[in-house]
């Protein structure tokens, strides 16, 4: 499994529309440059979601770079798991002391 | 004032926020942004698309800088 | 026995389990547990608007209770909605049918019609496949697809193998495939009609097409020549051409009559087959509708709209098929021959806040309450209002929805509405 990673991304966007990402900051702080880029469209994250991808060659490998147009969010297949899921949640008290379930 | 459309080097933070940091104009000529004034603005007058406004420092000047996160297009000046 | 049908392929893509699909995709970890997408999660009041297989193998139904849910499965995790992702990926899949073909005809969040016109079946179900493995690789979600050669056996198809699977029901093989189902599993065919079908004796498909139109017809009225096409493979409805950006504010159904419509019988009779289809998808999408939309087209297709409100927010077709047919009615001029009718529920809201709504999903119960609610109403303007406890308070006191918390979220109403 891998976990997903928003980064800080430094970004040339042309004039044109065109974006290329040159330098990715990770959640640690560490800088990468990106040596080289290419778009390959839109793609199911290995870790989770979906969005726009850039495969980026970064200190000699190739890793793809994602972007979401539904938050204006970067990020990337980060190694470890996700988030475990949410605990199951005990209902809130409910104030209507007449409440009883209908019967089945 | 007719628009201009700029490329523009920014970074983006993981929440999604945009800092400028460059300003290239098609001639070649390039400008550093020295920071970002205060928060970008959505243009009230045109709710309902993606235009965002932001003040930014330019080698001492106040520019405003204009950008569309549908088409990622930056650009100075307004339509007419 | 079809006549010869120009070469016409139609596609209806279902997305599997659309809110939970989402969920899971934003979260994989969700993968690994029962879990289902709730409106109000925290709230007992809540329904579950769609459960992952996990808790599908474990019994738990859309529709249904939060609090019965948990019953069956204790370990159920519950996710609250997250309206901007749905519209937003159901929006990125139509973009991506409309790769294909203009004709995407979006029913619901999650549902389409495609129309691959002049598209050779064969071909037709490479397109099928390849949008199919598209949604998996580019948005990691699944879809089941049904190909042939009208909406109805498309709709149908889709429906047969479920997660992520092509249907293909051809000229060949429709009487092996179709035939056999249960005549619910129609569009239309709603609670009210597969009563009236049970008790002559009529379960499937087949012994649907075999009473024949005639005596559907005089069964059902018009409603029945319509339901005897759509059993038979012989509707003809078009997949409308929609514009890229359909906005999902209303639930609406409609449809052009095999025969012009000019008697009030009739009239009523289609509109409550229409308004028993919107009512029960409201109840599946988790809303109920605070004002009835009908829209009419006359044999010179002029078209005509009006809306009325409703007294309160419902999800049933006991209370929107009234409202819609004296709608109707208001505005039918005597001699008019109406080609087309179409029932919409409007101005939405979040059912989870309507208390009784989720104590009481059947529409007798609801009727029960509203009697209940007439003897308590008089006990208490005879002997005061101390005189009676209530039980169930009918009418939550704010419809107002889910807090704004940021920018982001959107409210039920804001978005559904007006």
């Amino acid at each position: 499994m891998s976990r997903p990673v928003t980064v800080t991304v430094t970004l040339e966007m042309s004039a044109g529309g065109t974006r290329k990402p040159l330098e990715i900051i990770w959640e640690d702080g560490s800088v990468y440059e990106v040596v080289s880029s290419r778009y390959v469209g839109r793609r199911a994250a290995l870790s989770a979601g979906s969005g726009e991808c850039w495969i980026c060659l970064i200190n000699g490998q190739e890793v793809p770079l994602y972007y979401s147009p539904l938050n204006g969010r970067w990020w990337m297949d980060g190694k470890g798991d996700p988030e475990p899921a949410p605990a199951v949640e005990p209902y809130r008290r409910v104030k209507d002391r007449t409440y009883r379930p209908p019967h089945s | 004032m007719e628009r201009k459309y700029v490329t523009v080097i920014a970074e983006v933070k993981p929440d999604g926020d945009l800092y400028p940091k460059t300003l290239r104009f098609e001639d070649g000529s390039e400008f550093k942004i020295d920071r970002r004034l205060q928060t970008p603005r959505r243009d009230p007058a045109k709710d309902g698309t993606s235009d965002w406004r932001f003040y930014c420092l330019i080698e001492g000047r106040e520019v405003t800088l204009f950008y569309n996160a549908d088409t990622h297009r930056w650009w100075i000046g307004r339509d007419a | 026995m079809h006549s010869k049908m120009k070469d016409n392929t139609i596609l209806h893509v279902d997305q599997n389990a659309f809110y939970a699909s989402v969920e899971m995709l934003k979260n994989p970890s969700l993968r690994r547990v029962p879990c289902a997408v709730a409106g109000d999660p925290v709230n007992r009041h809540g329904i579950v608007l769609a459960k992952n297989q996990q808790a599908k193998d474990a019994g738990v139904k859309t529709g249904e209770a939060l609090w019965e849910a948990r019953q069956k499965c204790p370990d159920l995790v519950f996710v609250p909605p997250d309206y901007p992702s749905y519209l937003y990926y159901s929006r990125l899949a139509r973009e991506l049918y409309h790769e294909y073909t203009d004709r995407v005809e979006a029913f619901g969040i999650d549902e389409c019609w495609l129309d691959l016109e002049g598209c050779p079946e064969e071909d037709g179900t490479v397109i099928a496949e390849i949008l199919r493995e598209r949604m998996k690789k580019e948005f990691g979600l699944t879809v089941s697809v049904g190909v042939s050669w009208n909406k109805i056996y498309a709709k149908l198809g889709s429906d047969l193998k479920k997660p992520d699977a092509v249907t293909v029901i051809t000229q060949g093989n429709y009487q092996q495939v179709v035939y056999p189902l249960p005549v619910d599993k129609l569009l239309y065919v709603g609670r009210a009609t597969y009563r009236k079908l049970r008790r002559i004796g009529v379960r499937t498909i087949a012994e649907l097409v075999a009473l024949g139109p005639d005596f559907l017809r005089e069964l059902f009225g018009v409603v029945g020549l319509s339901l005897y096409a759509f059993a038979a493979g012989l509707d003809t409805s078009e997949v409308e051409k929609a514009g890229r950006a359909v906005p999902i504010k209303s639930v609406g159904n409609s449809i052009t009559t095999r025969h012009d419509l000019y008697t009030a019988e009739d009239i009523k009779a289609v509109t409550y087959m229409l308004s028993e289809s919107v009512a029960s998808r409201l109840r599946d999408a988790g809303m109920a509708a605070r004002t009835v939309q009908i829209s009419m087209r006359d044999y010179q297709l002029n078209n005509f709209e009006r809306q009325t409100p409703l007294d309160l927010p419902t999800q049933l077709c006991s209370e929107i098929a009234p409202a819609a047919f004296s709608l109707i009615m208001q505005n039918f001029k005597e001699g008019q021959w109406i080609r087309s009718l179409g029932v919409r529920a409007c101005k939405l809201v979040d059912a989870s806040k309507l208390k009784q709504v989720s104590f009481l999903p059947d529409e007798k119960r609801r009727a029960a309450v509203l009697r209940l609610e007439d003897t308590m109403d008089t006990l208490r303007s005879r002997y005061g209002g101390l005189s009676v406890r209530r039980g169930i308070s009918l009418v939550d006191s704010s419809l107002t929805g889910h807090d704004i918390k940021s920018e982001n979220v959107i409210h039920p109403i804001g978005f559904f509405g007006p």
